[in-house]
């Protein structure tokens, strides 16, 4: 594995040009990768200022222009709380973007895991079929769910907001209960790991189970009892479309952020960005679809049919 | 966004014109045989929209996408009288014919696990249809006036399929979708507007998909047509309405297989036409005439 920060380097500046890397580089990318982030802790540690951003789902250009947006990493910090690929037509470039500038700047941007980081849904939800279609074999996407399983879970920004995809478990209720996941595995069905990728909040009092039979909803007064055992401000999450790139719930104690604008390329929803300094003052950066996803929109032009 | 409304030929050859686009460009129309139609695209709803429909709807369950302000309106000129539909309207049915919730593969797995948490912490079994199933068929209503549910007469006389499928110009057309939802990963549903406005006739396809993985498939069509008579005859339109439901066989297919044979409302609907009649769940053939 000699692959020295001049290739990284090298590899960035492809992969920002919406170029694939050959199989072998992102072999060797993954592999260093699973190095870093073996050694991180389920909840990273995370000193302000950073910006916080949700859900990008392979839209590529979109990424682009959030650190247009937001700064260029490694000048700002980051976290990325998840769903990095599926839904978008580019998963496979925008997820090695985040992971090669995570390997190149390692303490500059965090990546923390989706529900969508999974062999599962990845099957399902479009990351499976870019990877055979762009590549002709699945290493790749092989190579890059084995990377999904090292992910960590949660992020503490200066001891006072957690970062997690989904929310949170009636199995956990301190942040250290999170420390002692074993987390490297797919994303079972069972126990708090599951949870904290899945779980949304509601208006509500206490725990709902979702009519689907499977994952929980919580309300704001749990949130607020887990923020105020746990010493937090509020808690940041993704997970959830908002037309207006983020909204607070919950007197301010819980915040969905999306950063995927245009979700899907025909939502015509904002994006954006949550930039705490190091104060940890909040300011959201809103911004729309750039225009090289547009495109797609075309692409999605009507054509009209003779349909019975 | 996509701007509603492709026109194909020249309307006015066709004794028909375009109606002036709305000023955010989103609504477009044409004019012909006296009858005014129009589409309206729409993004998804801002959270103050939101708000409107959960009041509107007495719940906090919506679809994620929602194009709260997109809609098809056919308005016959001489008697007034509306033909539309829109997402509120099919959520409206959606809350008045509540479906127990289909409860997805892993349901079991997932709660014998918490059984005790689920017990101990009194947690809330949510009982909300989450598919949005909408036996939606459309709105009837007379300008200035309330909708009407009962104008509808069954009738031996359908839709004219032949009709449909000569290949005259297409003067209007558009495609689009009500709400969709990605079902939190669980599979996908949606309600879309297929239409289209020949020299000979009108003709509307709405068509509510839902695929639960590994659970379900479900299409509900509403087919509205009119073909155009001599002026001042009667205006006659034609509403057809099907239900198809069944289980996604997918011990045998595996789960890839039959979300692949599944990945769009028109890959269920041709597959539910060829195992027809199996499967039919409704079928209702009506008609108003104006």
């Amino acid at each position: 594995m000699s692959s020295s920060s001049s290739d990284l380097d090298n590899w960035i500046s492809k992969l920002k040009e919406c170029k694939l890397l050959d199989e072998t580089q992102v072999r060797t990318l993954c592999l260093r990768a699973i190095d870093i982030l073996v050694e991180e802790s389920n909840v990273q540690t995370i000193y302000p200022p950073v910006t916080i951003c949700g859900d990008i789902h392979g839209q590529f250009f979109d990424v682009l222009e959030l650190f247009k947006v937001g700064g260029e990493c490694p000048q700002k910090n980051y976290l990325f709380m998840g769903d990095f690929v599926d839904r978008g037509f580019y998963s496979v470039e925008t997820f090695l973007l985040l992971l090669a500038l995570k390997v190149r700047y390692p303490d500059r941007i965090f990546l923390i895991r989706g529900n969508h980081e999974s062999r599962q849904i990845t099957q399902v939800y479009g990351f499976y079929d870019e990877c055979l279609r762009k590549y002709g074999t699945l290493n790749v996407w092989r190579y890059c769910v084995e990377v999904f399983d090292y992910l960590s879970l949660a992020a503490l920004v200066d001891g006072v907001v957690l970062g997690v995809h989904g929310g949170l478990s009636p199995s956990i209720s301190t942040i250290d209960r999170v420390r002692s996941i074993d987390r490297k595995q797919e994303v079972p069905h069972e126990g708090p790991m599951c949870d904290l990728l899945w779980s949304d909040p509601e208006e509500m009092s206490g725990w709902g189970l979702s009519p689907r039979g499977a994952g929980y909803l919580f309300g704001g007064d749990i949130c607020k009892h887990f923020n105020y055992i746990n010493g937090l401000g509020f808690i940041a999450r993704a997970h959830q479309l908002v037309m207006e790139g983020y909204k607070w719930m919950f007197d301010s104690q819980l915040v969905t952020v999306w950063s995927a604008p245009n979700y899907c390329y025909r939502c015509g929803n904002i994006a954006s960005v949550l930039e705490l300094d190091d104060q940890l003052k909040c300011d959201f950066k809103v911004f729309t679809a750039a225009p090289h996803e547009l495109h797609h929109v075309e692409m999605r032009k009507i054509t009209p049919s003779y349909f019975l | 966004m996509n701007r509603g409304g492709v026109f194909v030929t020249t309307p006015r050859s066709e004794g028909a014109e375009r109606m002036p686009e709305s000023d955010d460009g989103q609504e477009r129309g044409i004019r012909i045989k006296g009858w005014e139609i129009k589409s309206r695209h729409s993004s998804i709803a801002s959270a103050a929209t939101i708000e409107q429909f959960e009041e509107a709807l007495q719940t906090s369950t919506l679809p994620e996408l929602l194009f709260s302000e997109a809609g098809v309106d056919l308005k016959h000129v001489a008697s007034q009288v509306h033909f539309t539909f829109t997402a509120l309207e099919a959520l409206k049915d959606w809350r008045a014919h509540p479906l127990p919730p289909i409860q997805v593969t892993v349901a079991q797995d997932w709660q014998r696990e918490r059984m005790q948490d689920i017990r101990e912490l009194g947690v809330k079994k949510m009982e909300t249809d989450w598919t949005f199933t909408t036996p939606y068929a459309g709105t009837v209503f007379r300008e200035g006036c309330a909708p009407e549910a009962n104008v509808w007469r069954d009738t031996q006389v359908g839709i004219d399929r032949e009709l449909l499928m000569r290949r005259d110009p297409i003067l209007f057309y558009d495609e689009f979708d009500l709400y969709e939802s990605e079902l939190d990963d669980h599979g996908m549903c949606n309600l879309t507007i297929k239409m289209r406005v020949m020299p000979t006739c009108w003709y509307v396809l709405m068509r509510y998909w839902l695929r639960v993985d590994n659970v379900v498939i479900r299409c509900n069509d509403t087919r509205l047509f009119c073909a155009f008579g001599d002026d001042g005859a009667p205006a006659r339109v034609v509403r057809e309405v099907k239900h198809c439901e069944t289980r996604l066989d997918t011990a045998r297919m595996g789960l890839k297989a039959s979300i692949d044979a599944h990945s769009n409302p028109d890959q269920t609907a041709q597959f539910f036409e060829s195992i027809a009649p199996q499967g039919m769940t409704l079928f209702k053939q009506q008609e108003v005439v104006l």
